[in-house]
């Protein structure tokens, strides 16, 4: 379960930064910001999708900015932010 | 059957998939992907998961896959291990290794965890990283400490911390540390590397300190940047002259293994296992490099 903001990545060539939420209803939301999203788009919501139901996240809003990632750094990125959304907060 | 070279072992930093992408490029004998020093506190979580997926997905060539991991004492150690034993990295380079304890521990939580993969025990090997006064005192105990050792390796940046002492260009306080390390992985039968040097902008200094290492006997070099890695495999190199008798005194050998001969000479020199072995190592070498013509017993 998303608990609370989590982040993971960088801006740097060949890597993605991805934020995660709590989302505003109970849908999983994938938002990509992409230069090559015209042609990798899908592949790389699938790859973000995998990635939370492995996860166990059906409610959640991920945005990633992306900035050349390979599908193994983007899935990495994916992983280590949900996982740090899904930690509890330091005032909880 | 050759034995592995570690002329040169390439420091890659855990959290950069740029250059954990590129590492192999560069051709070093070992890439290290460092988890520890290169990798802040607050990422090394990130770095983890990521070098894991580096090593399930990407192809290094016929680099050795060692990944440095956080010491033994450190909140990071656990989860490295257990994350990383199932990627089956080649190595796990321990950092900061001050005693046989360190090792033997590191040695069972790993057992452990091959089994928890399914992995046969010993998949994964380990290379001790020895750092402090400590460490260096207990160079020779460590050194036979776990069969899954083989190598260990000599860091002076912590090392002078630890005796309070500087480093300096000359390398007189670390004469003693070195050849300490170099003694106990050759009495082991084990592979001693040596410490980094830092100023990658140095080339004369880096070639100089290359040669000093080779001539203290170790294996090969920790390297912080890729361009120091062709330094280390030329000054590795052996010369034409040296390949040339080695050839001969292994195909002398070759030639008296299948004839049933006892003692040969080459040039008037008697041939024993020592001279044998040294003249392997040298075509070895010339072979990773690109030169001789490959005769191996």
């Amino acid at each position: 379960m998303i608990r609370r903001y989590a982040q993971a990545g960088s801006l740097e060539s060949g890597d993605a930064l991805v934020h995660v939420a709590l989302a505003q209803d109970e849908a999983l939301t994938i938002r990509i910001k992409s230069k090559v999203a015209p042609r990798f788009l899908a592949s790389m919501q699938s790859s973000v999708r995998e990635i939370a139901t492995e996860l166990g996240i059906m409610s959640a809003t991920i945005e990633v900015m992306d900035s050349g990632a390979l599908d193994f750094v983007l899935r990495a990125r994916v992983t280590t932010a949900i996982k740090r959304s899904m930690e509890a907060s330091v005032d909880e | 059957m050759s034995k592995r070279l570690r002329r040169s072992m390439l420091f890659v930093p855990g959290n950069n998939p740029a250059l954990i992408i590129d590492a192999a490029v560069f051709s070093p004998d070992s890439i290290i992907l460092d988890l520890e020093d290169a990798v802040a506190v607050d990422q090394k979580d990130a770095a983890r998961e990521l070098v894991v997926r580096a090593l399930q997905t990407l192809d290094f060539g016929n680099c050795e896959l060692c990944v440095r991991i956080n010491g033994r004492h450190t909140p990071f150690f656990a989860d490295d291990i257990r994350a990383l034993v199932p990627a089956r990295p080649h190595v796990l380079r321990l950092a900061m290794v001050e005693s046989p304890e360190d090792i033997i521990y590191t040695d069972q939580f790993i057992d452990h965890c091959e089994r928890e993969a399914g992995l046969p025990s010993g998949s994964v090997k380990l290379m001790a990283s020895i750092e402090t006064a400590r460490g260096v005192t207990n160079a020779a105990k460590i050194a036979v400490s776990s069969p899954r050792l083989i190598a260990i390796s000599f860091g002076a940046e912590d090392f002078t911390h630890s005796i309070q002492s500087e480093r300096t260009a000359q390398g007189q306080e670390l004469l003693f540390a070195r050849s300490a390390v170099v003694l106990a992985a050759r009495a082991a039968g084990i592979d001693p590397i040596d410490t980094v040097y830092s100023n990658i902008d140095d080339e004369p200094g880096f070639r100089a300190d290359v040669k000093a290492a080779k001539q203290l006997g170790f294996a090969g070099k920790s390297c912080v940047h890729p361009r120091q890695v062709a330094i280390v495999h030329d000054v590795y190199r052996p010369t034409s002259d040296e390949v040339y008798k080695a050839e001969r005194v292994l195909a002398a050998y070759a030639d008296a293994l299948q004839k049933g001969t006892g003692v040969i000479s080459v040039d008037g020199r008697m041939v024993d296992g020592p001279i044998v072995a040294k003249a392997q190592r040298i075509v070895d070498i010339a072979r990773a490099a690109g030169s001789g013509r490959g005769v191996q017993v």
